[in-house]
């Protein structure tokens, strides 16, 4: 997976949706792909993942292709870690919760994407 | 540090060298009086695998029974031996069994010694009294030594076995008393540490393989420079004279040992990375084995001998104590003892068994010349060693090694594929692969060799690159490419990157494919208005909103960059940008326009949308160029002083976001105003991290800066006895933003020598917002990654706070922070209630102190009594609680309390949302209101805050968006 196709897997995640295609960049710079077979599995202890192929448990929920696990980390620390786990052969783009947190910090305007985004979700989830 | 527990260890290990040398004179007399000086090269193999044995026999023992037992069983044997060691020779004891069993014993005994001191210091402690115990060790065998030769002559042999055996029995005294000492300063927490099992990791499994292979090697050559010394030694002298040569080489060695331990080691241990420590010994060695190789005699193998013995233990002993201190405690004494009592015994043992094998006629240099090669895989395996000990150290912190791969470098495989990209029908994709291709590292001079390339698409991929930077070194290949260029799109870029470069020739040659198609029509047009001013002003309307790439190349030929320019009408283009900024339409090409071609007379525009936040400012600023940034940095040298801090902050930090605005970011990061310097630096940081560069010069004075900011605050802190609490607690929050500044300066200077930041950007996080424990770590992976020693000194000085009194001087801080000068002179003491009651609450716990001021200027106090908002309401204010306590009842949710330091209302400000919950106030509840504008205008100035609004947003979808968090 070379760069923009990594930025082309993070932009499918909703989370960064409202985040500027240089940033975007930016942290897809900072990532790497990882190939996962069936019941291989990887921790957000330190690391964000953001499916880009196959199916995964993470937790008590299925996640697919576009979604983040462990971003939560990233704004707060004292989250739990959760251990995700491949129902199948799929691949998953690695961010170092250090290095999220450094390009949010360096870039104030996608750390109010990140809010604002994050706000909208609340809403939604909102009865 | 444990003081008492360590004065006491030094006593320990002191006695214990001095009882060790005594009996291995003892041992040797005695060998050479039964066996001759002939089979010496035995005794070396004999006490050597004794040694060894003992060892093992040392750490099964451990594992089984309380190492204090253990140790103090040992002593006592060793006593005993002593004591008896005469009369068990007379009563017709084998020699070499009592000689074995004395020598074992004594080192044994001495590793485990050794254990007990280095359990009373720990830390960066550790590095600097250590190796003032291994002074105390040779010290102690010196006088061994010394006193010794005159004592023998009058009372005997015998009496160097009696004194040991005295000596050990108050070795035995001392370690009792410094048992009691260790469990009143941390009860029971040697022993029950030593004592537990404690798994290794990965990493702390590969270092310690590699360790062991470092031991044995250095063993090996220890022992080849040894015995050749010996024999050396042999040939020259005959008699006595052996022995007097022997003692003075012995004496002088310790002299020099004690000096290093004494002076330079411990300052070594502090200001240099391990893998240069470990270096040393292995480098001197095979420096000096050369000499001999090239140059056999005596002078050069005592040379060799020399720097062995002395850097053994001066620095590879060391390096080998700092390396055990990433496994936990108990694995750590463990395999002290095994690496120095079974690894290295067994790597001599060998070597001498092979040397021994190869018989008195084995030419010397080809020894020399096979225990150099030893002596150079040792060396690469130290390294390695001390490599994997870094990774071991920062693993805990999450701190990765150096990436090498250079990710912003593409092959023209990529760069057609992101080309083709770039102009797909799905808008936001097309944005994405254009931000690639603007991140990218592509040369001119690299596109050159194929501007002729079979596929029209990747010609027209180069020539779109070649448009993107002006090249006109490549004007004579771009004519004769576009001279044979029979496809539309392919030529009409082809014709925009020879006008962009420059070339008159581009609009002859525009002019004549006129009408081929619309692409290639409007590409001649432009560059005719680009090269001649024909049209310029419809163009640039045109442009701005189509394609401010290529508006922003017209404005810098105007201005007399590329083309020819007169005042006047530069004076209406900037009129005319300023101008598109305020329109809707063409906002964000004007800013485009404005950044890219460094138009001064519209920078206040420019700043003024970065101060606001606006997207596309920072998205302009991400595509300056090398051209603009310095003509930037031009333009922000003449007018700094006319501008105001918060128009600079929005432009340091949105230059965050242009990996090749070096020259630009380079103006703000020395700026005298701290926020400036803060927000510059962490863009400079992350243009490093892209790939770009910041000049030199300008890091280290920024680094010298921050490093006098810091130390400014760290004099106040010292000096600060009389301040109120609210100034020691901004000086606290000052001092660690004065700290990230320092480690930043740091990593991006570090990418000038080609080393990768992020381990420092990691570093530097955990130091200024990690637990304790992880700090004193962080420190430890700072020096790691060649920390300046001043700025290791004032880490090391900031992490040991002290009592502050009221008499130090504090004022060099006015000149660093103006701000907090006067909050500690009591000029602000109207908004200290206020600034304290903000700063309970965790969301504005690390603001800049001026932020927060600002802040609290606008924040309104507020008595409730009863609702302070029902769920409905419309909500344009958060409230921070500085009293009493709040109630929150949401229907179908448990009623939720908000004390005093928390916050509400928080996502009606940042989503404009209704009120989601009743929130009642106790009778006597005091806030603190904050309303939306306020609260943006702090936002801007300080993008914590929304990192902390978007934590408390996480924190309540976590449970029910597990998909995205």
């Amino acid at each position: 997976m070379d760069l923009l196709e990594r930025a082309r897997c993070l932009m499918a995640c909703p989370l960064f949706e409202n985040l500027a295609p240089a940033v975007l960049v930016r942290l897809a710079e900072r990532s790497h792909a990882a190939s996962l077979d069936r019941d291989d599995r990887r921790s957000t202890a330190d690391t964000v993942w953001v499916v880009g192929r196959g199916a995964f448990a993470a937790g008590n929920a299925d996640v697919g292709v576009g979604h983040a696990i462990g971003l939560i980390r990233v704004v707060r620390p004292q989250t739990p870690a959760i251990e995700i786990v491949a129902r199948e052969p799929g691949e998953l783009i690695a961010l170092a919760v250090d290095d999220v947190r450094d390009v949010l910090e360096e870039d104030p305007v996608a750390l109010a994407a990140i809010a604002d985004r994050l706000a909208a979700l609340l809403l939604e989830s909102a009865p | 540090m444990n003081r008492r527990a360590f004065a006491l260890g030094v006593a320990l290990v002191m006695a214990g060298s001095f009882a060790a040398v005594a009996l291995r004179s003892y041992a040797e007399a005695t060998f050479l009086a039964a066996y001759g000086r002939a089979n010496l090269p035995w005794l070396l193999i004999a006490t050597a695998t004794g040694f060894a044995a003992a060892t093992l026999g040392y750490d099964a023992l451990t594992a089984r029974a309380a190492p204090r037992l253990v140790d103090l069983t040992l002593l006592a044997l060793l006593a005993v031996l002593a004591g008896g060691a005469p009369a068990l020779l007379r009563a017709g004891i084998s020699p070499v069994a009592l000689v074995v069993a004395l020598t074992a014993a004594s080192q044994v005994a001495g590793l485990a010694l050794w254990n007990r001191v280095a359990a009373s210091v720990g830390g960066r402690d550790a590095r600097r009294m250590l190796p003032r115990a291994g002074a105390a060790v040779t010290a102690g065998g010196a006088i061994a030594g010394l006193g010794a030769a005159p004592i023998i002559p009058r009372l005997g042999i015998d009496v160097l076995p009696y004194a040991s055996a005295g000596v050990a029995v108050i070795v035995i005294a001392i370690a009792i008393l410094q048992e009691r000492a260790l469990a009143m300063h941390a009860p029971g927490a040697p022993q029950a540490a030593m004592a537990a099992p404690q798994p290794l990791g990965t990493l702390q499994r590969r270092l310690l393989a590699t360790l062991i292979v470092a031991a044995v090697l250095e063993g090996v050559v220890s022992t080849a420079i040894d015995l050749q010394f010996v024999a050396n030694v042999k040939a020259r002298y005959t008699g006595d004279a052996v022995a007097v040569v022997l003692a003075l080489f012995y004496g002088g060695t310790n002299a020099v040992l004690l000096v290093l331990q004494l002076a330079a080691i411990p300052r070594l241990l502090v200001t240099r990375s391990l893998p240069f420590t470990a270096a040393i010994h292995p480098l001197l060695v095979i420096g000096s084995y050369a000499g001999f190789a090239a140059s056999p005699s005596f002078v050069t193998i005592a040379g060799t001998r020399t720097a062995d013995q002395v850097f053994r233990l001066a620095t590879s002993r060391t390096s080998q104590e700092l390396a055990l201190s990433a496994l936990p405690p108990a694995p750590r004494a463990r395999w002290k003892v095994l690496l120095r009592g079974l690894v290295w015994p067994a790597g001599a043992a060998l070597a001498a068994a092979v040397l021994l094998a190869l018989g008195p006629h084995a030419p010397p240099v080809d020894i020399a010349l096979a225990a150099i090669a030893f002596a150079v895989a040792w060396g690469i395996v130290a390294r390695v060693a001390a490599r994997r000990f870094q990774a071991a150290l920062g693993a805990p912190l999450g701190i990765r090694g150096a990436r090498a791969a250079d990710a912003h470098r593409i092959d023209l495989d990529t760069l057609e594929r992101w080309t083709h990209a770039s102009g797909s029908d799905d808008a936001k994709l097309a944005a994405l692969a254009r931000a690639a291709l603007a991140r990218a590292r592509v040369e001119p001079s690299d596109l050159a060799d194929h501007l002729r390339h079979d596929d029209p698409a990747m010609r027209a991929a180069m020539f779109d690159q070649l448009a993107r930077s002006p090249a006109p070194s490549l004007r004579g290949e771009l004519r004769a490419a576009l001279a044979i260029e029979d496809d539309d799109r392919a030529l009409a870029l082809g014709i925009r990157a020879l006008a962009i470069a420059g070339d008159d020739e581009a609009l002859a040659r525009a002019k004549a494919r006129i009408g081929l198609s619309r692409e290639v029509d409007d590409a001649a047009a432009n560059a005719a208005a680009m090269l001649r001013g024909d049209g310029l002003d419809a163009a640039l309307d045109r442009l701005l909103a189509s394609d401010p790439e290529w508006a922003s190349a017209l404005v810098r030929a105007r201005r007399g960059e590329l083309g020819e320019g007169d005042g006047e009408h530069d004076n209406r283009l900037a009129a005319r940008l300023v101008r598109a900024v305020h329109d809707p339409a063409t906002r964000a090409g004007g800013l485009v326009a404005i950044v890219r071609a460094a138009e001064p007379r519209a920078f206040t525009a420019l700043a003024a949308a970065l101060a606001a936040g606006d997207p596309a400012a920072t998205g302009a600023l991400a595509e300056i160029d090398d051209d603009a940034a310095e003509r930037w940095a031009e333009h922000v040298r003449e007018s700094r002083a006319a501008m105001s801090g918060s128009g600079w902050l929005g432009v340091a930090r949105a230059l965050a976001g242009a990996p090749r605005a070096g020259a630009l970011v380079a103006e703000l990061i020395g700026d005298p105003d701290p926020e400036v310097a803060h927000a510059a630096l962490r863009s400079a940081l992350a243009i490093a991290r892209g790939g770009g560069t910041i000049p030199a010069d300008a890091v280290a004075a920024a680094s010298d800066t921050a490093l006098a900011a810091l130390t400014a605050c760290l004099d106040a802190r010292d000096a600060s006895g009389a301040w109120s609490e609210c100034a020691c607690g901004e000086l606290a929050i000052a001092t660690r933003r004065c700290v990230a500044r320092v480690l930043w300066a740091a990593a991006v200077a570090a990418t000038a020598s080609g080393r990768d930041p992020a381990p420092i950007a990691a570093t530097a996080r955990h130091l200024v917002s990690g637990a304790d424990a992880d700090r004193k770590r962080a420190l430890d992976v700072a020096q790691e990654l060649e920390m300046r020693a001043p700025i290791l000194a004032a880490l090391e000085r900031w992490l040991a706070a002290g009592p502050p009194s009221e008499t130090g001087d504090a004022t060099a801080l006015a000149e660093h922070d103006p701000w907090l000068a006067s909050l500690a002179r009591g000029e602000l003491a109207a908004l200290e209630p206020t600034l304290l009651a903000l700063r309970r609450a965790p969301l504005f716990g690390s603001l800049a102190g001026p932020a927060l001021a600002e802040l609290a200027e606008r924040a309104t106090p507020r008595a409730i009594d009863g609702v302070l908002f029902a769920s409905g309401d419309d909500g344009d204010a958060m409230f921070v609680v500085t009293d009493g306590a709040l109630l929150a009842r949401r229907a179908g949710a448990e009623p939720r309390r908000i004390a005093a330091g928390s916050v509400v209302g928080e996502l009606a400000v940042l989503t404009h949302a209704k009120r989601a919950a009743d929130v009642i106030a106790d009778p006597h509840a005091r806030v603190l209101a904050i309303d939306r504008g306020a609260f943006m205008v702090a936002s801007r100035r300080a993008p914590e805050l929304v990192l902390g609004l978007a934590a408390t947003l996480a924190s309540w979808l976590a449970s029910d968006r597990p998909d995205v968090l």
